[in-house]
Formats: C-alpha cells, structure tokens, sequence
C-alpha cells in the first residue's frame, strides 16, 4: 500500500472523520488539563473518577438516555464526595477515595448485570468504541471536550495559582474553595469527555501519560500544557490509524501510543532525558515556573 | 424454619458453589491479613494499579490456555522494578510512576484482546472476576497463599511493624528492610492474582483496602485489626457469594456493596484507630 494510500484510508468515511476530530478533540483537552493533575500528584484520583462514571453510564445506557450525560452527573457526584473526602483529611484520604470508586462501580455492576448477558456492554464502557459510536454521542463527548479545554484555558490563572501555592492564592483574596471545585468539576468533564474514544478505564492514560511527557520536556506550565496536548493529538491519531488497520480498540492503542512517546521523551529529552543526565552532571536542580 | 435453613443449604449442593464459597473466604482471610499493611503503609494506589498490571497476562494466559498465577507473578514484578525506577525521576514522581506502569499495561492487555481475538467470556472474567468458575485446583492454589501469607507474617511480623513505622531505625538497627518491603508486596501481589479471578480486576482494590480501612476504625493494634479484617472480608465474601445465588447479579458487585457496607458502620461506630482524629 503507497503511504498516500494509507493516510488517506481512514479519512474517507463520515464516521472515522468524526472519529478523529473527537479523538483529537479529547486528547487535547485532557493533555492540558492533565498538567495540572500529575502536578498536583492526582493520579489516583484520576483514575477513581474514571471508574465512578460507570453507574451514570449504565443507567443511561438502560434507559436509552444520552450516555454523556449520565456519566457527568456521576462523575460530578463522585468529585464532590471525593474534594470534600480530600478536604476532610480525615480518612487518610487513599483508602476512602479507593472506598467511594469501588462502591460506585460496583453499584454501575450490579445494574449491568441484572440485564443478563452484559459483557459485551460493559467492555464497550470500560474501553470505549469510538468507531462503533453514533454521530450524536460522539458529537456530546466533542462538546464534552471543548468545555473542558476552554474551561481550562479561561481558568489558567487561578487553577495554577491554586494548585502551586493555595496560601498565596487564598492570601491575594482568591475563591480557593469554588476554584478547587472548578477544577475538580473539569476533571470530572474530562473523564466523560473520554468514554466513547478510550473507555472509562483508559481515560486516566490521556489525562497523566502526555502531561508528565511534557514535564519532562518543558519548565513553563504553560508550555507544559502546549506540548502536552499535541502529544496527546500525536498519540490519539498514531491510535486510531493503528485500531483502524488492525481492527483493534482504539482506547488501548491510543494510550499505548501514549506511553511509547513518553519512553521515548524519557530516554532522548534534550535536558532531563536519561540519557542527557548520563552524558551532562546536572549542575542545578530543575524547578518548575509558571 | 426449614425455609430459612434450606436458603443456606440449597446452595451449597452445587459444586461450584462449595467451592467458590471456600475461595472468597480464603481470599477474605488473605486480604484482611495483607490489607492492614498496604492501609498503614500507604499502598493504595499501588495495590489498586497491581490487578491492571497483571491484566495482559491475564490475557495471554486466556489465550494460551495455561494457568494465569505465573504469569501474573512476572506481571507484578515488572511493575515493582519499573515503578521503582521510574519514580527516582523527579519530573515523574512516585503516584506519576504508578500511574503511568497502570494505564500502560492495561493499555497493553487491551491491545491484546484486540489482537488475539480474545473471547468477551474470558475478558469479562478478567474486569470483574468468576469465582463461580474456580476450580480445586484454584482453591488449593488459594489454600497455599493464605498458608504461605500466615507463616511469613508470623515469622516477620515485629520486623515488619518497625520497618513499616520507622524504617530508618529499622535500617540502622540493620534489618533487612529492603528484603522486608520486598516480602510484604510479594504477598499484595499474591493477594492480587486470587483477587482478580475472584472480583476482577477493578474491585480488587476493594478486597486490599476496604476490610482493613474498615478494621482500622475499631483498633489501632495491627494483629487485632488483622484478625476483624479477615472475618469483615470473609463474612462479605460468602455472604455475597449467597445472596449472587438467589439476585441474578455479578458476585463481585454484591461483595464489593457488603464491604463498603461494613465500611460506613465502621465510620458511623468505630471507637477507635488512626482514622478517627477530627
């Protein structure tokens, strides 16, 4: 096959075409708003909120409603719980976000499968189907996207001010709490956002593998989020070429994408790259500046 | 009366009931046992990324028909060396570094299923487990752990609570600390792959935190704390197991419920442990 062949191959039905702008879409939104995640060292509760989208989902997807929307009105819940959990303190926060993640799924579980034969359903929610998804869901988790990322872009300031230095910020008169639950708002946003392109389980990948790639790469927050979002653009359409020529999941290709171009950024990055520290004592430690 | 009794024992004349029954509940003693440690020390997040770890070779073995429990060991150590490599990185971090090693791998057992065709059966009981499906072999395999878990933690339990609350002092006392750490996720790990086959992948976590977390609110004192863990786990196990026999739901969600049930009566009651500081 000539390479022009093979490039244009996917691009010439509506529904990959729609495949790929969502893709791309949610990658970058994800890439941005994951700086702020890995940052603030939110991995896990990344991932526990990708599981507390499922019982929304199934309850839509039982009642024929709109999978998005579920799926935000439990991961909105599930935040909430989760920022006033973390806010408390007073669980050693770890154990009881693991509590609240592994009751909601279980609940989503327990709906699926009184059905009856559920697996088919439920491997589509965990790891998404975007080539098997109707032009309107793929159209909301879109929408989904655009609003995290403009979100983000609107609230730089603030939502980098408080995940740095919080005393300061409260200090200069900012709204810490509300802002705090701005963020874990787009968090939740940008879990949704995810489902029909890499599945619930696979959404944390988009949100924490390009962003620590791009902390590697740049000092600037801001830069950070740039390189962040194409490498999840770059990631998102290595992806979906790769299931559309092997007619695999795109949600695993696409984070295993993902996680190539971070080994790779590990190794050969110019200054923090293994290789570079082997080669060059570093004469300073690297801090990070907004 | 016979009614009542006969909901407990009609059950129990199916095979593969008796048999999953004793498989949730040696995982139930297994997990309370394990659990203690991984809350005290903080390994939450770890013990939560180890089943996706483990879930490519869960796959594969799916695939090539053999036993899952080797592969998944090679899994779990895979994931030890590069999560301890990876978080020496600054840019990357500890919860980075465990983050990244799960979503990788599950990434790559999902690139699996697509690649070899695996059956939906057999990735359904990977995500959220079939212990309707053990077998004696299994439930041996289990009995093994359990016994290996209780002999090791007998053996080096003192060891193991100085290294957990004070491992430089454990270090300059000139304990093995490492050889310990190394111990203890050796028996997550263990703890892990029985998890897996029973709750899969994803509700695992609950088997290694929520008994524990739940325990913890009643003593501070770790054997005690152990021993409630277990019965808390164990009494979820089979009485899940139970009430998945008459309720045509997945086991593992009916376990996982239970649990957290025991959970919020252990915060609304609990008289004691470190959680209760406020």
């Amino acid at each position: 096959m000539n390479p022009l062949a093979f490039l244009l191959g996917p691009i010439q039905f509506e529904l990959t075409q729609r495949a790929l702008v969502e893709a791309t879409l949610v990658s970058v939104a994800c890439g941005v708003l994951g700086v702020l995640v890995v940052q603030r060292g939110l991995s896990f509760i990344s991932d526990a909120l990708s599981h507390c989208v499922v019982p929304g989902v199934v309850a839509a997807f039982l009642t024929h409603a709109n999978r998005e929307l579920g799926g935000t009105i439990s991961a909105l819940i599930a935040a909430w719980a989760m920022l006033l959990l973390r806010r408390r303190g007073a669980l050693g926060s770890d154990p009881s976000i693991a509590v609240v993640f592994t009751t909601m799924f279980a609940f989503g579980l327990a709906l699926i499968s009184a059905t009856g034969s559920y697996l088919n359903d439920l491997t589509e929610i965990l790891f998404g189907a975007i080539l098997a998804t109707s032009p309107g869901e793929l159209l909301a988790s879109g929408a989904v996207a655009t609003v995290v990322l403009a979100g983000t872009v609107a609230l730089f300031w603030p939502l980098v001010l408080v995940s740095f230095d919080p005393v300061a910020a409260r200090a200069q008169g900012l709204p810490v709490d509300r802002i705090e639950l701005a963020f874990y708002g787009l968090l939740a946003l940008a879990v949704v956002s995810g489902l029909v392109a890499v599945g619930s389980m696979l959404v944390t990948g988009l949100l924490i593998v390009p962003a620590t790639t791009a902390r590697i790469l740049a000092r600037r927050v801001a830069t950070q989020m740039v390189v962040s979002g194409l490498i999840g653009c770059v990631a998102s359409w290595i992806g979906l070429y790769t299931s559309y020529y092997l007619r695999i999941a795109s949600g695993g290709a696409i984070v295993l994408a993902a996680a190539l171009i971070f080994a790779v950024a590990l190794l050969a990055a110019p200054r923090q790259g293994i290789v570079a520290r082997l080669l060059h004592r570093p004469r300073r430690t690297e801090t990070v500046t907004a | 009366m016979t009614t009542l009794l006969s909901t407990v024992t009609d059950p129990l004349q199916y095979g593969f009931m008796r048999l999953g029954l004793i498989e949730v509940m040696l995982l139930g003693i297994a997990s309370g046992l394990v659990g203690v440690f991984v809350v005290q020390r903080q390994l939450t997040f770890f013990a939560h990324a180890l089943p996706h770890t483990i879930f490519p070779a869960v796959v594969l073995a799916a695939v090539l028909r053999v036993d899952l429990a080797a592969g998944a060991l090679v899994g779990a150590a895979l994931t030890l060396v590069l999560v301890f490599g990876l978080q020496r990185h600054a840019a990357v971090g500890h919860s980075g570094a465990v983050g990244i090693v799960l979503i990788t791998f599950l990434a790559l057992g999902v690139v699996f299923v697509g690649l070899f065709r695996v059956r939906t059966a057999d990735v359904g009981a990977a995500l959220v487990g079939n212990v309707l499906g053990t077998s004696a072999g299994d439930v041996l395999l289990t009995a093994a752990l359990v016994a290996g878990i209780a002999v090791t933690l007998w053996l080096v339990f003192w060891p193991l609570v100085f290294t957990s609350f004070d491992t430089r002092g454990a270090a300059g006392l000139g304990l093995p600390v490492i050889l310990i750490e190394v111990l203890l996720l050796v028996m997550v790990a263990g703890t892990a792959v029985v998890g897996v086959r029973v709750t899969g992948i994803i509700l695992t976590t609950a088997e290694l935190v929520v008994p524990a977390a739940a325990a913890l609110r009643w003593t501070r004192r770790l054997r005690p704390a152990m021993a409630l863990a277990a019965g808390i786990s164990a009494a979820s196990g089979l009485a899940g197991l139970m009430v998945a026999y008459y309720v045509p739901v997945a086991p593992a969600a009916v376990i996982v419920l239970i649990l957290a049930g025991f959970f919020v009566a252990s915060i609304a009651f609990g008289t004691d442990g470190p959680l209760r500081r406020s």
